[in-house]
């Protein structure tokens, strides 16, 4: 019995020994599962931490923006749904937007709608996590933040004039956000015209403006957007003077034809810089991917372009009748130097400026809608306006506006629509047209997702 | 096996004769405890220092100190004995013999009871005439250590030696001999004038008492467990020629569905236990089970190791499987856990089940050597299309329906025009050289050989084995498939067995090899379409039409090269009696490196440039890293034992990988060097990294009372990298019981039934499979949106939710074991009732929150799977010459979502329904084709006038997708060396049909250019004519959608695209035939064996277009295979 007490004693010393060796073991295990984050992820706060990293993710939007839906959408699926552009496939969703019965589930019009989205929300997050940044100069802070509000009002700019009223996001947080009805679209424009007026006052004038790094929103582009924004609002004088500032500026000139698109064009006052390394333009907005033309201009508008207009030349290509402003592409063979997709150039500018001055009767003379619509026909080699009265010369200044800028961001779709000629024009030339058309439907999964949002008329 | 629950009066006489026989059964049970590393075999050995003491003492101490118990008459045992014994882990046996030597007390042990009776008169010896020797071996020749030999009608006995060996002397000629050993049949021959009788055992039918359960942590036996653990041992996977151990699991397991993805060779398996939880099929939390190979998770798990697409990737779901790298020879059991009590002790990885391989270990004895080798070839069941000649009438059909005229649409000036009949008019509508023949008509071989060799002292057994496995696919060309692996497990104890240490390592080598893309897809393909050209050579664009011809995939191939690596060592050590510490690590690597090559000549002559080739590689690493220490302490204490574990786990998972294009290739013979690459032929570079952590303490307690009561409480703390602080870490656990109530007083008459429990389980366990990182707010750098203007740029993520917590899964169990007629009918029955609440979803959001989903708990969400699963084998004909058993099982489930706060603000109205299953489908109803149009009507549920399709239309939940029964039934018969074994495999479920998987939204049956299964010859083509095929037509348009009668274009979203794909598959077939012993001596082998084996034999099914298990015609049905082989061992 004594050595079994001694055995017990042994046993007991084993006992404590392995007990405390294992659950020292196991007391580390709340560190043990913290993990550090991949190389790929950085958390948000430590983003806006520090200046490299907080102009990344602002850097990020542009990312986002130059290969996202929404913005490649607007050059062939607009264009499309407007009279400037025909099919040349035989796509079920392409049809539905060129004969302007478009499904609530299309997967395009989700992507468009999504994309923009995707954008503000991005921009709503660097918003406001820069305002709460503590560890970032003001003037840097203050500048990264006019850039996300000014792609902010990018964004809302095309979402409403594609589907009239939408939601208005501000935040973040998904559990306020995903119940939004639609605001009206006044409450979008107010938010637009303050988050440029927020821009224009933080941006700066002196940086992205030498050609070829106008690849960022400065102050220009924020005043060149709002004079937009202005004309759209039929804001006419205020489309003017916001015009007038960056004619103004002496930092912008018209470019030859041949080189508007160029990243190194002096005319534009923003650029999206090509995705990648690559410097290719994206396929929607050269029209051809290798060999066939996905689509081509319809022929009463390849029509207006007269024989003589320098533009059918340099902006058309050739025989096929395809939109062809940008020519640069990864797999085909284009010109030596690349090409950015351009957001605002000078060209709009002048055109803006002649129709705001045409609506306050500024017709002819000095200073007039007739100086700013011969500057651009000049450069596209043609005659002087003959127009004299309002209305005459506002259809030339439309009718430029269609020369000027087609294929470029569905300016035509939306021309036509805010001068209130959609039923007129599209309905004579599209034989499915109907009033409701000129909205998009809301996507149908976003429907289905928020029973707060309600579809468009007639869809 | 005798009735042992009759009182001790009765007992003692039939016991008295088999009293050595008894013995050495004890003995190979207990050599089959210690081979079975870490099972606690300390209980059976005694430690005793006594000194003049009582026998009653020495009775009382041994009872304290270990699990038996004794049972004796005190009128016939002198308990007043003094005795003096020293022994220390002494087997029992010898313990007995020592303690009453030279007395008249005899002793027989059974199970943990030590009964003393009085011993008989010693028999009249006889005269001792001759010596038989011999060797005992099983039906693969394996040698048969400890196995009783005893002389029929006395208790003269022996047993093997651990080469199998015996030898007897025996009185006179005419003997019976009795050859019995554990988990095998016992077998009586009648000697006769032979000195040398080699014997091969049969297994036992009955595995009730010997088979040993692996719960992961510990073992249990059939008879102990209080939890639900399915087992199929090699047996069962060595009879089927598949390369995925899932593929030998099929229909075999109640409760588990495992569906084949594609007939591609590597092609993973889709596994679900206990039915669906999975909220959100895509980015939810998967329901896969947790995979663990020699205590060692698979760092992949179930999910596909492959990055590149190609045709082993058939759908979103599948991909390469990581266990095709793993060597069927080498597995020894497969073992599934799936109830509460079985795998609570797994907490939050183990809510869809744990699925347990085990590989081989090796066998004490001589060194024996196996080799095997067989070849075999498989073919795909060819679906039914239509010839050229049927098509082109459905095709002219369809235009008349319509209203058009071929002349008119061949010459229009319009391309569109032309376009809609190019079948007709530019290709050549007299050529019919069976499309599906050629693309996937063809036969593939298989080869398989294997080697091992094992051996060892009772201390030390090893294992070592070698494999090489080759199979082909069915797709013109040369496309190998093969993996080579090596393994080898060693396990080694003191001699006083305190310390045991056990080490294994496989390492495998795989090679899969594909064309880009299943080329199944082109089987719809118009049958009159040209693959070759007149030269011979590949075709393309006949007519001017531009097409792609599905054999340029062959030339786009696919390569991904796999290793992986196993390695476990379990050390451990017996503290004190009863006690033992034990640490187990164990690392599993896999790495995958892919290619896919496109050459110019791929890409059709209209799309080449003079630079197309293209190069795709990758390559991705899955680590997984496992330290467990343990306690396990073992306690007697009188009619009681009571187990207890303790253990933590810190588990490390890493997964590492990237890939990237190369486009631009001028000369196709570079394609795959770098050398050559610019910086513009660089596509897509991504890289991906992620890791995973966990650390738990776990533990288990087991109280077992005369093995008649068994309570079983087990647990698990759980920390999870995968979660934010605040929900790290949580608990698991359950409680199970058992009642073997065959063991009470009343049951005692009940002389049919010889075993019954009921058995019972209740806990909670957790998923936590969602990926990781997901509850951070974070940014991230990616390929698209990683720079802008060759500057860095940062992107959100995605939605964050800090709150992200388990998914909870509470089950029920209740089970009811009941045995008959001495085991002969076994009826094991198990109820379930599992419910997962709070599923991990991504969440589908509005985009105007930015992004369309974020991953989240549904809170309060609950769905129930439940179910019954019955298990029936039955013993039917049993003697030394013929054998002949059937086993049977049926899975009868059903799901449910039961609960969902505010279901109708959520963004899953359109998806499910409460009170209806996960699988339902909400759809419209197609009622029918109208006899006078000839199209489909629509069931106008509103009453509006037109078709919505929405929830608030016309969707209902129509039907759904879980199967409603599922099961097996299994043969095998065995005559003399001939052994025949067929498992059957069927299952009733709904499913997808051609229709969903063949048409689209405006290419009804009749559209320009698509082929389908001859099902659609029973169209509609006259009014009055009642058929559920509408008329040929060539478009749809989708002005229909709204429209009731609108036929094709408001019917895909409709029922219309499900039907039945229920099937009764001749799963398996295997037969063998074992060399008899004469000529094998003759030859010098232990066994010999012969044999060939089919899969997937025959099918039958109403789904009348395709394999019913895979449901659609763009992939590669499973294979049809034979194979031939043989085997032997020396």
């Amino acid at each position: 019995m004594k050595l079994k007490k001694y055995r017990l004693t042994s046993r007991s010393f084993h006992h404590i020994l392995f007990i405390t060796l294992a659950f020292t073991s196991l007391t580390s295990c709340e560190d043990y599962v913290d993990l550090d984050l991949p190389p790929h992820l950085t958390d948000t706060e430590e983003v806006f931490a520090s200046e490299g990293s907080a102009e990344a993710a602002i850097r990020g939007i542009f990312a986002t923006a130059t290969s996202s839906t929404s913005t490649t959408s607007m050059f062939k699926l607009v264009g499309l749904s407007s009279d400037e552009l025909a099919k040349g496939s035989y796509s079920v969703e392409e049809t539905m937007f060129a004969t302007n019965n478009i499904a609530p589930t299309s997967s395009n019009i989700n992507g468009i709608w999504k994309g923009f989205y995707h954008l503000i929300y991005q921009c709503n997050n660097a918003i406001l996590n820069l305002e709460e940044a503590t560890s970032l100069a003001d003037d840097f802070k203050n500048q990264l933040i006019g850039e996300a509000k000014f792609m902010r009002a990018f964004c809302y700019f095309y979402l409403t004039n594609l589907w009239g009223d939408v939601p208005l996001n501000l935040q973040t947080l998904y559990e306020e956000s995903r119940l939004l009805s639609r605001a009206p679209q006044a409450a979008i424009y107010d938010q637009i015209i303050a988050d440029l007026r927020d821009a224009q006052t933080v941006l700066s004038p002196t940086q992205h403006t030498s050609p070829g790094e106008r690849i960022r929103p400065n102050y220009w582009a924020a005043t060149a957007l709002l004079a937009r924004v202005y004309l759209y609002q039929e804001a006419w004088a205020l489309a003017e003077a916001e015009a007038t500032t960056v004619l103004n500026s002496d930092l912008f000139e018209l470019e030859e034809l041949t080189d508007v698109f160029y990243d190194t064009s002096a005319e534009n006052i923003l650029q999206f810089a090509n995705p990648g390394t690559n410097r290719y333009t994206p396929v929607q907005l050269v029209g051809f991917s290798t060999s066939f033309p996905t689509f081509r201009l319809t022929p009463q508008f390849s029509d207006t372009l007269a024989v003589a207009d320098a533009r059918r030349v340099n902006w058309l290509a050739g025989s096929l009748d395809g939109p062809y402003k940008y020519k640069s592409i990864s797999n085909f063979s284009g010109p030596e130097q690349p090409e950015a997709n351009s957001v605002l150039r000078l060209g709009e500018l002048y055109l803006i400026r002649a129709e705001a001055r045409a609506q306050q009767d500024n017709l002819v003379g000095e200073n007039s809608a007739e100086e700013d619509l011969n500057t651009i026909r000049a450069r596209a080699e043609l005659d002087g306006t003959t127009a004299l009265t309002k209305s005459e010369m506002l259809t030339a200044i439309y009718a430029e506006r269609m020369r000027e800028l087609f294929g470029e961001w569905g300016h035509r779709w939306f021309d036509v629509k805010r001068i209130g000629q959609a039923d007129a024009i599209f309905g004579s030339v599209k034989d499915s047209w109907v009033p409701q058309a000129a909205l998009f439907p809301i996507p149908f999964d976003e429907i289905k997702k928020n029973p707060n949002l309600t579809q468009n008329t007639g869809y | 096996m005798k009735n042992l629950f009759t009182c001790k009066e009765k007992v003692v006489p039939i016991l008295k004769k088999n009293l050595k026989m008894k013995l050495s059964v004890l003995f190979s049970f207990v050599i089959i405890c210690a081979l079975q590393a870490n099972t606690t075999n300390a209980q059976h050995k005694i430690t005793l220092d006594v000194e003049n003491t009582t026998v009653a003492r020495v009775i009382d101490e041994i009872e304290a100190t270990t699990e038996f118990k004794f049972i004796f008459k005190t009128s016939v045992i002198n308990l007043t004995r003094k005795v003096s014994l020293q022994v220390k882990n002494e087997h029992v046996e010898n313990v007995l013999l020592s303690l009453f030597k030279s007395t008249n007390t005899s002793f027989e042990i059974l199970d943990s009871k030590i009964f003393l009776s009085k011993a008989p008169p010693t028999p009249t010896s006889t005269p001792l005439q001759t010596t038989l020797k011999g060797k005992v071996t099983d039906v693969d020749g394996e040698t048969l250590p400890g196995v009783t030999i005893r002389l029929k009608g006395t208790s003269k006995a022996t047993s093997t030696d651990l080469d199998g060996q015996y030898a007897i002397q025996l009185p006179n000629a005419d003997n019976v001999l009795i050859f019995s050993s554990i988990g095998y049949q016992t077998k009586e021959i009648n000697v006769g004038q032979q000195t040398t009788l080699n014997v091969v055992l049969l297994e036992s039918v009955n595995e009730l008492e010997e088979v040993i359960l692996s719960g992961g942590y510990y073992n249990t036996t059939e008879r102990l467990k209080t939890g639900n653990i399915s087992k199929i041992t090699a047996k069962e996977i060595n009879r089927t020629p598949v390369s995925n151990p899932l593929g030998a699991l099929q229909g075999r397991i109640p409760g588990m569905v495992i569906t084949q993805s594609s007939g591609n060779p590597g092609a993973a398996f889709e596994v679900e236990i206990r039915g669906r939880t999975q909220i959100d099929q895509i980015n939810g939390a998967s329901d896969e089970p947790l995979y663990i190979i020699d205590n060692v998770p698979l760092a992949s798990g179930n999910e596909h190791i492959n990055q590149i697409n190609s045709a082993i990737s058939a759908s979103t779901l599948s991909g390469l499987s990581p266990l095709y790298s793993l060597n069927l020879a080498d597995i020894e059991s497969i073992e599934i856990l799936k109830d509460a009590d079985a795998t609570a002790i797994y907490g939050s990885r183990g809510a869809s089940g744990v699925v347990l391989i085990t590989t081989k270990k090796g066998k004490a004895g001589k060194a024996n050597y196996s080799i095997s080798a067989s070849n075999g070839v498989s073919v795909a069941p060819l679906p039914d299309m239509l010839t050229t000649k049927e098509y082109v009438a459905m095709r002219m059909e369809a235009l008349a329906n319509d209203g058009l005229d071929l002349e008119t649409l061949a010459n229009s000036s319009s391309l569109s025009n032309r376009n809609k009949v190019y079948d007709l008019a530019q290709y050549d509508t007299s050529r019919d050289e069976n499309l599906t023949e050629q693309l996937i008509g063809g036969t593939a071989h298989t080869t398989d050989i294997q080697a091992s060799v094992s051996g060892g002292t009772e201390l030390t057994q090893y294992i070592l084995s070698g494999g090489y496995h080759k199979e082909s696919t069915v797709v013109p060309g040369n496309l190998p498939n093969s993996r080579a692996s090596g393994r080898f497990h060693v396990t080694t104890g003191s001699k006083n067995k305190k310390f045991n240490a056990a080490f294994s390592a496989s390492y495998a080598s795989t090679l899969n090899t594909s064309t880009s893309s299943d080329l199944s897809f082109a089987l719809t393909l118009a049958p009159n379409y040209q693959l070759y050209d007149e030269n011979g050579d590949l075709a393309w664009n006949e007519g001017g039409y531009k097409s792609n011809n599905p054999l340029s995939y062959l030339l786009k191939k696919y390569e991904a090269r796999s290793n992986s690596l196993n390695t476990n060592a379990v050390l451990s050590y017996e503290v004190l009696p009863g006690l033992t510490l034990k640490n187990s690590v164990g690392y599993n690597l896999i790495t995958t490196d892919e290619n896919l090559i496109t050459p110019s000549t791929a890409i059709n002559p209209l799309d080449r440039t003079g630079a197309d080739g293209a190069y795709s590689f990758g390559h991705n690493t899955f680590k997984s890293w496992i330290v467990e220490p343990q306690l396990e302490y073992l306690k007697k204490m009188g009619n009681s034992t009571l187990s207890v574990l303790v253990g933590g786990s810190f588990q490390s998972q890493e997964s590492d990988g990237y890939r990237l294009s190369v486009r631009g290739y001028e000369d196709d013979d570079q394609i795959g060097s770098l050398a050559v690459v610019t910086a513009d032929m660089l596509q897509n570079p991504s890289s991906n990294f992620s890791e995973y952590k966990y650390a738990a303490v776990f533990g288990r307690i087991n109280y077992n009372y005369l093995d008649k009561y068994i309570l079983n409480l087990s647990g698990r703390r759980d920390g999870s990298s995968r979660f934010g602080p605040n929900y790290r870490f949580s608990n698991f656990g359950a409680v199970g019981g058992a009642w073997i109530f065959s063991k009470e007083a009343f049951m005692e008459d009940v002389s049919f039934i010889s075993f019954a429990k009921l058995r019972g389980s209740y806990g909670v366990t957790g998923n936590d499979k969602i990926g990781n990182y997901k509850y951070q707010d974070v940014y991230q750098t990616g390929f698209s949106t990683g720079s802008y203007n060759s500057d860095p740029a940062l992107t959100p993520a995605s939605l964050f939710n800090p709150n992200l917590h388990w998914e909870r899964n509470i089950k029920t169990e209740f089970a009811l074991d009941v045995y008959l007629h001495h085991d002969r009918f076994q009826i094991s029955t198990a109820w379930y009732s599992n419910i997962s609440s709070d599923p991990l979803v991504s969440y589908p959001l509005p985009t105007t929150t930015g992004f369309s989903s974020v991953v989240n708990n549904l809170e309060g969400v609950r769905v129930l799977n439940k179910g019954l699963e019955l298990q029936l084998t039955s013993r039917n004909i049993s003697n030394d010459n013929l054998r002949w058993s059937t086993s049977f099982n049926i899975t009868l489930p059903s799901n449910k979502l039961v609960e969902f706060p505010n279901f109708d603000e959520s963004s899953y109205t359109e998806s499910y329904a409460i009170g209806e299953s996960l699988n339902t489908i909400i759809a419209g109803h197609v009622t029918g084709v109208d006899p006078e149009t000839g199209l489909y009507s629509l069931q106008d549920y509103n009453d509006n006038g037109i078709y919505d399709i929405s929830i608030d239309g016309d969707f209902r939940p129509q039907l759904d997708t879980d199967p409603k029964y599922y099961g097996g039934l299994q043969n095998s018969i065995s005559y003399k060396g001939i052994t025949l074994d067929f498992l059957f495999q069927y299952r009733k479920q709904m499913g997808r049909n051609w229709i969903g998987s063949y048409t689209s939204f405006t290419s009804p049956v009749g559209a320009v250019g698509i082929n389908y299964p001859d099902v659609v010859l029973d169209r509609w083509q006259n009014p009055g004519d009642q058929t559920n095929i509408q008329q040929f037509t060539t478009s749809g348009s989708f002005f229909d959608l709204y429209n009731l009668n609108g036929g094709h274009v408001p019917a895909y979203f409709s029922d219309l695209q499900y039907t039945d794909v229920s099937f009764v598959r001749l799963k398996n077939v295997s037969l063998s035939y074992d060399l008899p012993t004469g000529i094998l001596q003759k030859l010098g082998l232990n066994s010999m064996r012969l044999y060939t084996q089919g899969h997937n034999l025959l099918t039958f099914t109403p789904y009348k277009a395709g394999d019913p298990e895979t449901a659609t015609l763009n992939r590669l049905p499973p294979l049809r295979t034979f194979i031939f082989g043989a085997q032997i061992s020396f």
